[in-house]
């Protein structure tokens, strides 16, 4: 025997109204579209340049750092220069009784213990620069 | 006594010539490279000034989107 089919009951919900929706009347829609077009483009370009832009500063940051190594060599170079000429303070020869007492007063000197430690590259240039400027001071 | 002559051993003359003409390649080297960098900054002004432009456009297209917004057209 075939069952009966029951009916299923649907409850019909009332559609909701829709709001009253309210429409702006845009005259030049091209242009609106243009408007948020180029933005959009202009952007992209920006993007794109910003890499060709990171590029540059890769490549200035090398350079930058060959000028320093550079610079650096130089200086050695100089100093090197430097001690191949006389030094520019010559010391009257000390008698035999000064470097007796000069020994014993550093024998009393008693050194405290420093540590030392390691300056940075700044300090150290610090150091050399006030080094150099005395030494012209005292050629003046 | 600091203007008074000093002499150099020859060797050691021979050797800070020679050090000077190094210094002098250095040097040149080094203004090469302070070349470059200044060409590189150049060109690295050159972008920012073109960014500052685009922005300048961007912020004129929005004002325009903005005006179109603010102010609709009455049928």
């Amino acid at each position: 025997m075939a069952k009966k089919r029951t009916k299923k009951t649907v409850k019909r919900v009332p559609k909701k109204k829709k709001e009253d929706q309210y429409h702006i009347g845009i005259a030049n829609p091209a242009d609106l579209r243009r408007d948020i077009l180029e933005p959009n483009r202009e952007i992209l370009q920006f993007l794109q340049s910003y890499e060709q832009f990171k590029e540059v500063m890769k490549e200035k940051k090398q350079a930058m750092a060959t000028l320093k190594e550079d610079v650096h060599q130089i200086r050695l170079d100089f100093n090197r220069l430097r001690r191949m000429f006389p030094l520019d303070k010559v010391r009257a020869e000390s008698t035999y009784l000064e470097i007796r007492k000069d020994l014993q007063a550093e024998s009393k000197i008693v050194s405290p213990k420093v540590v030392v430690r390691p300056k940075p590259e700044l300090n150290s240039l610090e150091n050399e620069l006030s080094d150099i400027e005395s030494k012209l001071e005292s050629l003046k | 006594m600091t203007n008074m002559p000093v002499f150099v051993k020859i060797e050691e003359y021979d050797e800070a010539v020679k050090m000077m003409l190094t210094i002098r390649r250095k040097l040149e080297n080094a203004k090469s490279t302070l070349a470059k960098i200044n060409e590189l900054k150049e060109e690295e002004d050159l972008q920012v000034q073109t960014w500052q432009q685009a922005l300048g456009e961007i912020e004129a297209r929005l004002g325009s989107i903005d005006q179109i917004l603010k102010e609709p057209e009455s049928f």
